[in-house]
């Protein structure tokens, strides 16, 4: 037998109150004086045996009566599966931050979804929990529920649902040999999230499935991975880019992208469904970064964009490479801020602007669309600045008039600095104020410093919003100066040194950042998270209201990589790579993403037809699970009320003929 | 102000303090009671004729009258002055009880019933005597028909309390033994003893000659055990307890009781004498019309 709500049998401790009534009951005879005892006496003896019947009959009653309303609260259930073990796989691709209307993810949903489920198990349940990203728990059900409500986001970095699904079951079993196991999925069935599975794969697999599919809630854009090559013509590399674009509403337009370096290629746009195939070759041997966007936007108002993009650093001849990590997301919002981009770097020739990188985040559709200007340092201004919402001063040049900028930050501006080059800042003026407070020094040895992908968005923008720190962890972002530790620093880099400052200056806020997008550092300019960072500081300082809607579509990871290259994130550099044959590719074919609409069915077509129930389209927490209504057994609650309400019938029959009357009224004596 | 009918009432008897004033009071309260009453000039000897009004009974009519003068006459009597009886009071200790607390206890109500009765006996000039029944024949004052010895009577029940365990067959025999002429028994008590006993030594009264009436006096709460829930009976008498559940013992109890007073109504019956139950709430009057009932019908 099972209960849902265990706790509430501690109310079988009021058992003692009827068994304390029957005990005092006894003790509290009141004596009476009677010449006529002898008569009650012979009416005692001859109904003694009947009357201890019925005393006792009436405190099991009684005490029934007591033990039944304690059950009938606890809602018993009996022959029920809630036991057993069972198998939560929750999808964690970056497409289950796709919002609905009221603005809550699909790995929100799931998450909420789940946990109901586990509320519902048996105490003794055996339950395995895994996410596509690697997270996981397992144990009784309080323990997961508690687990998976730390697990409040879905990594950047997923993995194939049927990788996981195959890990799940494949999880030892502890106490519950001979149960039958349960699989609860809960994914978007993305063609990505599905593409390893194969039909019947896990037909043999001893296991009832319920598939919990979530569903975009309206219509969306979805873009396909674009496939990449570098082919070599003429002795240089031209790069091959095939994209496509599917669009649930025929009024889309979708606009392909290829963005390299700061070089812009536009393909030609089509409107629903189609695909496009563009070359743009690269303008130097490299380092190269690649950045590839698809845009999509519907008639009528409201823009989406949908971006994937991809980077890889090269020196020398590249066989093959995996391109990880690919990402896509849609992002629309009413107002954007005003954006003003300064190119203060010392460099004058340099060929790669950082302050181009700054601004081409801006410029790609992957956010809310903002207005942005390009000035030099020299040219800043009041006028120029008080265009704007937001300024990035990008590199060490001294502004040329401080006090304005000081007049933009009081006023309610925010100032974003970051370095461009390696060059220290010259102006003690400029970099007290920043609070660099003289040369900052050049970090030396970059490469040691990596952070975690977790969460950086929310740490930043919590940091802003609510005055406290998070840390930024994530393997792209490259220390670049020794910010000093101070107060100021909302956002550290594992070692503990500050990754971004941020202070009160009047009305506005000045931001420090101790990394820069420049392509001699890292590849931190062709990664989604700067596009999203630069976003979220413009956003934040500006008090934009910010993105209303950002849906992630597809999430991907490399499925294998070559042999003699080196695994760093981020970064696949082959050490013994020569010439300038280079191959890009992605790891879903085209004909896999064709159509990146849900594929409940394939899903579903894993495992064995008759052990498999869906739950697709509406995904409200309030709605039924089958495998817990199905399986859940018998609800005892109807057959225990109606035993209570024989027991209280019975307890006033009892009542009755022991008293002579329904109700007692006080007698005399 | 009290009517006088108003002292029938056991409750408003017990207002008044002495026991020669509540006899008194009650008597003339029944007597006020039964101005029209069939009761009146009955067990009374010839005294004259007078004319015979509309609204007479006609079966008071002398037709040998009527006969010798053409004229309706009406016979007329007086009270009979030879009738002896003995009120014969229980005194046990199972009589010094009440149900309820500042209710008349029952040889209370026996005291006052028995003082009214020889009040109204007294009145009537018959001769009336007492015995006081304990373990044994306690008192016995012979009948005599004078004030005097309503005052002694008086005298003798105001001082009354009850002891001792009843033993009232042992009192009853002594009774028949000691009273040589032929009586009219009275007999006040509760009758909480075997029934057997208690109906030989009747018989033994009824061989003598005697006429009995028997008045059971009993308590509201013993009639019908007005409790509730666990209690602890204990009998005044011997001490015992009896530890029971007073709901549960209801029924047998009041069917072992009522067995018990069928039993000696029966028995009283067959040896020709009257029985009377009563409770200490009952109205004098019942008392007082059964005694005159059974005066008339022996007298």
């Amino acid at each position: 037998m099972t209960f849902a709500n265990r706790a509430i049998l501690v109310g079988l401790l009021a058992l003692a109150i009827p068994l304390a009534i029957h005990l005092l009951g006894r003790r509290r005879a009141r004596k009476v004086v009677l010449p006529t005892a002898r008569f009650a006496e012979g009416a005692h003896q001859a109904s003694r045996g009947r009357l201890w019947l019925k005393r006792v009959a009436l405190l099991v009653v009684r005490l029934a009566v007591v033990a039944l309303l304690v059950l009938a609260l606890a809602g018993p259930r009996i022959g029920g599966s809630a036991g057993g073990r069972w198998l939560l796989v929750l999808d964690a691709s970056p497409s289950m931050r796709m919002a609905d209307a009221a603005g809550r993810s699909a790995f929100e949903r799931s998450r909420t979804r789940l946990a109901r489920v586990l509320g519902a198990l048996d105490e003794e349940a055996e339950v395995t929990l895994a996410l596509t990203d690697g997270r996981g728990a397992g144990g009784c059900p309080e323990e997961v529920r508690r687990a998976l409500e730390e697990m409040t986001d879905p990594g950047w970095r997923s993995d194939l649902l049927g990788r996981t699904i195959r890990e799940a079951l494949a999880a030892p079993k502890t106490a519950s040999e001979a149960s039958a196991a349960h699989l609860i999925l809960a994914t978007d069935a993305t063609p990505a999230a599905v593409a390893d599975l194969r039909p019947g794969a896990f037909a043999k697999a001893d296991v009832d499935v319920t598939i919990l599919a979530t569903s975009p809630a309206e219509a969306n854009v979805w873009v396909g991975l674009p496939r990449v090559t570098v082919e070599m013509e003429n002795g240089q590399p031209v790069v091959c880019v095939e994209a496509e674009a599917r669009a649930t509403d025929p009024r889309t337009d979708v606009t392909p992208t290829l963005w390299l370096h700061a070089t812009i290629g536009r393909g030609r746009s089509f409107r629903g469904n189609g695909r496009v195939r563009f070359r743009v070759p690269p303008q130097d041997e490299g380092p190269w970064q690649g950045n590839i966007r698809i845009r999509a936007s519907r008639m009528g108002g409201w823009t989406t964009s949908a971006s994937g993009s991809h980077s890889v650093p090269f020196t020398g001849q590249v066989d093959v490479l995996s391109i990880d990590n690919v990402r896509y997301f849609t992002v629309a919002a009413p107002r954007a801020a005003r954006v003003l981009v300064v190119d203060a770097a010392e460099e004058p020739d340099a060929r790669v602007r950082s302050a181009d990188l700054v601004a081409a985040a801006f410029a790609g559709e992957a956010g809310v669309p903002k207005p942005v200007t390009r000035v030099e340092a020299a040219q800043v201004d009041l006028s120029a600045l008080g265009r704007a919402d937001v300024a990035f001063w990008v590199g060490s040049q001294h502004p040329r008039q401080i006090e304005a900028l000081r007049e933009f930050v009081g006023r309610g501006g925010g100032l974003v600095w970051l370095p461009a080059d390696y060059r220290p800042m010259k102006d003690a003026t400029f970099s007290d104020w920043l609070g660099i407070r003289g040369d900052p020094g050049v970090e030396q040895s970059p490469d040691g410093v990596t952070i975690d992908p977790a969460g950086y968005t929310s740490d930043l923008l919590a940091a802003f919003e609510g005055g406290t720190s998070g840390d930024l962890n994530t393997p792209v972002f490259r220390r670049q100066l020794c910010l000093p530790r101070t107060e100021n620093t909302v956002i550290r880099f594992r070692d503990g040194l500050p990754a971004v400052q941020a202070q009160r200056h009047g009305k506005g806020c000045l931001v420090v950042l101790a990394f820069g997008p420049s392509p001699y550092w890292g590849d931190l300019a062709g990664r989604p998270e700067w596009v999203v960072l630069v976003h979220s500081l413009a956003e934040a300082l500006a008090h934009a209201d910010g993105p209303q809607v950002a849906n992630l579509i597809v999430g991907n990871v490399a499925q294998s990589r070559p042999a003699g290259y080196e695994d760093v994130p981020g970064n696949y550099i082959s050490p013994a790579s020569e010439g300038r044959r280079i191959h890009y590719s992605v790891n879903i074919e085209p004909n896999e993403t064709a159509d990146l609409a849900p594929r409940v069915d394939h899903l579903a077509a894993a495992f064995a037809e008759d052990r498999v129930r869906v739950v697709s389209g509406d995904f409200s927490p309030e709605r039924a699970i089958p495998a817990l209504s199905g399986g859940a057994g018998t609800d005892l609650s109807p057959l225990v009320i109606a035993a209570l309400a024989l027991a209280l019938t019975a307890e006033s029959l009892l009542s009755v003929s022991q008293s002579g009357r329904l109700w007692r009224r006080p007698r005399g004596g | 102000m009290v009517r006088p009918e108003q002292y029938l009432v056991p409750e408003i008897v017990r207002r008044v303090q002495r026991l020669d004033l509540r006899a008194k009071f009650i008597v003339e309260g029944f007597l006020a009671g039964l101005n029209d009453s069939p009761y009146r000039a009955l067990s009374l000897e010839f005294s004259e004729h007078r004319k015979y009004v509309p609204g007479d009974d006609p079966k008071r009519l002398d037709w040998t009258a009527w006969a010798k003068s053409d004229r309706l006459y009406v016979k007329t009597y007086q009270a009979e002055t030879n009738l002896e009886a003995y009120l014969l009071v229980d005194t046990s200790r199972s009589m010094d009880y009440a149900g309820r607390p500042g209710a008349m206890t029952k040889l209370e109500y026996a005291t006052v019933l028995a003082a009214a009765l020889g009040y109204l006996l007294t009145s009537q000039r018959d001769a009336v005597g007492l015995g006081l029944l304990g373990r044994q024949l306690n008192r016995l004052l012979r009948p005599r028909a004078s004030r005097r010895q309503l005052v002694r009577i008086l005298a003798e029940l105001a001082g009354l309390h009850g002891e001792g365990p009843t033993a009232l067959a042992a009192g009853l025999h002594a009774v028949a033994r000691r009273v040589k002429r032929r009586s009219l028994i009275l007999l006040l008590s509760d009758l909480v003893d075997e029934a057997e006993p208690v109906l030989e030594a009747l018989r033994h009264l009824a061989f003598r000659g005697h006429d009995v009436v028997v008045f059971q006096i009993l308590d509201a709460m013993e009639r019908e055990l007005d409790l509730s829930g666990p209690v602890v009976l204990e009998d005044p008498e011997t001490g015992q307890c009896v530890v029971t559940d007073a709901d549960h013992i209801r029924a047998a109890y009041t069917r072992r009781l009522r067995d018990l007073v069928d039993g000696y109504e029966r028995g009283v019956r067959d040896l020709g004498g009257d029985f009377v139950c009563m409770t200490t709430s009952t109205s004098f009057d019942k008392a007082l019309c059964r005694f005159l009932s059974e005066r008339k019908r022996r007298f």
